[in-house]
């Protein structure tokens, strides 16, 4: 997406979101646009397991509300442990990780419609649970202490929304940042792999279950991050607000309205080739192949019986015969 | 499924959201039962009722929705296309 942007309209879109808390001083533009960045994080990690690995994970509600229990738990007096939130912050990333880890194992032996109630049913266990843990709260949820006055160690803000405004900005550059990292990395090639074709993948010697879990592991933490993030702003969370199947659901409806997978997928294939370097994929869906490359090598039964541009392979009477059966030629 | 829920409203509390755990449910007796196979959705939407049901009397009644969960992720775990499907 910002690829296709270029560079300048990129750093323009965040000069605006910079500047925007000066010219909007009051509380609520600026609770929305909060909230705005959140979802679009919230998303991005999505993403990464379902859009670039190709994993429908109906379950980051659990991640979610990892990342905000661990950070309030270790803020409650009563446990005779006062961390601030940052340590939560961090913990809490760490514990999304190992969870998706525990989760991942073996859900990921399923796939499609399986994998995804599959992470349904993760996460309404998950609620369950801590619904009726009474150690964590239970149904009637957690409050965040309140302490004065508003410093960043705390990572509480009572004055002004602009410090959250800054925080929850950085998040999501965070993870725009990191999911644009993967897609460049060799990791972000394999994940495309695994999404195109599973067997595919796993045929060409790439370990389809670690890069599962890799995705997994990526887009947990990420995710636990905004839970974290969810609960120091809002002050209050409970099973219902941060666990519940609806915010998974909702994060899956931003990133698809954005389009799965699709943030720089094609257009870095294009970018390659106008760096000068060549790539030659053998590839057996025919749209993609057909989008992306200049000069075609049909092959049938071993023996090649079209070179040429993508329209002059596609028409050729031989590679229709091939493909398509005798009725199609001709 | 209205005729299901018109007569659930006999039996059982009422709210603008109360679909969401029995479409759920649903779901979940559908692939148990695997995909597109009839008979084997109408024996899983048998073991997911009795599951949930004796879920809730033998271990708590608070868990019960867990119980039926577990249940699922057990089966496809041992059985990944569900109980009765074929890939």
């Amino acid at each position: 997406m910002r690829s296709r942007l270029g560079p300048l309209a990129a750093f323009g879109l965040l000069g605006t979101a910079l500047a925007f808390p000066l010219v909007f001083t009051l509380p609520y533009p600026r609770d929305v646009m909060i909230r705005i960045f959140l979802y679009a994080m919230l998303a991005t990690a999505w993403n990464v397991l379902a859009g670039y690995c190709g994993q429908i994970s109906l379950g980051h509600a659990v991640f979610f509300g990892t990342g905000a229990y661990s950070t309030v738990l270790l803020r409650q007096d009563w446990l005779g442990v006062w961390a601030s939130p940052w340590i939560g912050m961090a913990l809490g990333a760490l514990l999304a990780a190992l969870l998706s880890q525990v989760i991942g194992f073996p859900v990921f032996r399923l796939r499609g419609h399986y994998f995804a109630i599959a992470t349904i049913a993760v996460g309404e266990i998950v609620q369950t649970i801590v619904i009726n843990w009474d150690a964590v709260g239970g149904a009637r949820g957690l409050f965040v202490p309140i302490k004065r006055p508003d410093s960043l160690l705390n990572f509480q803000f009572h004055e002004s929304k602009q410090t959250y405004y800054y925080i929850a900005l950085a998040l999501l550059v965070l993870a725009v940042g990191i999911s644009r990292w993967i897609v460049r990395s060799r990791t972000g090639y394999y994940f495309r792999a695994i999404r195109e074709d599973q067997d595919a993948a796993a045929a060409l010697g790439i370990p389809v279950a670690r890069y599962k879990q890799r995705a997994m592991a990526i887009s947990a933490t990420l995710t636990a991050l905004g839970g974290t993030f969810y609960a120091q702003y809002v002050f209050f969370i409970d099973p219902e607000s941060v666990l519940p199947l609806s915010l998974s659901i909702l994060v899956c409806v931003v990133a698809v309205l954005g389009g799965v997978g699709t943030l720089w997928g094609p257009e870095l294939v294009r970018q390659l080739h106008a760096g000068g370097t060549a790539l030659i994929v053998i590839e057996h869906n025919m749209r993609v192949i057909m989008g992306i490359s200049q000069r075609v090598v049909a092959l049938h039964l071993g023996e090649v019986i079209a070179v040429g541009s993508p329209t002059a392979v596609t028409s050729d009477a031989r590679v229709i015969e091939a493909y398509l059966g005798r009725a199609y030629a001709g | 499924v209205g005729v299901a829920g018109a007569l659930l409203s006999m039996f059982f509390y009422i709210f603008p959201e109360v679909g969401v755990t029995f479409s759920l449910l649903a779901y979940v007796a559908v692939a148990l039962g695997g995909f597109g196979n009839v008979p084997g959705t109408l024996v899983a939407g048998v073991v997911v009722g009795l599951v949930k049901v004796l879920g809730g009397l033998l271990i708590a009644p608070a868990l019960k929705y867990a119980v039926s969960f577990a249940i699922y992720l057990g089966v496809v775990l041992w059985r990944p296309q569900g109980l009765f499907g074929r890939f």
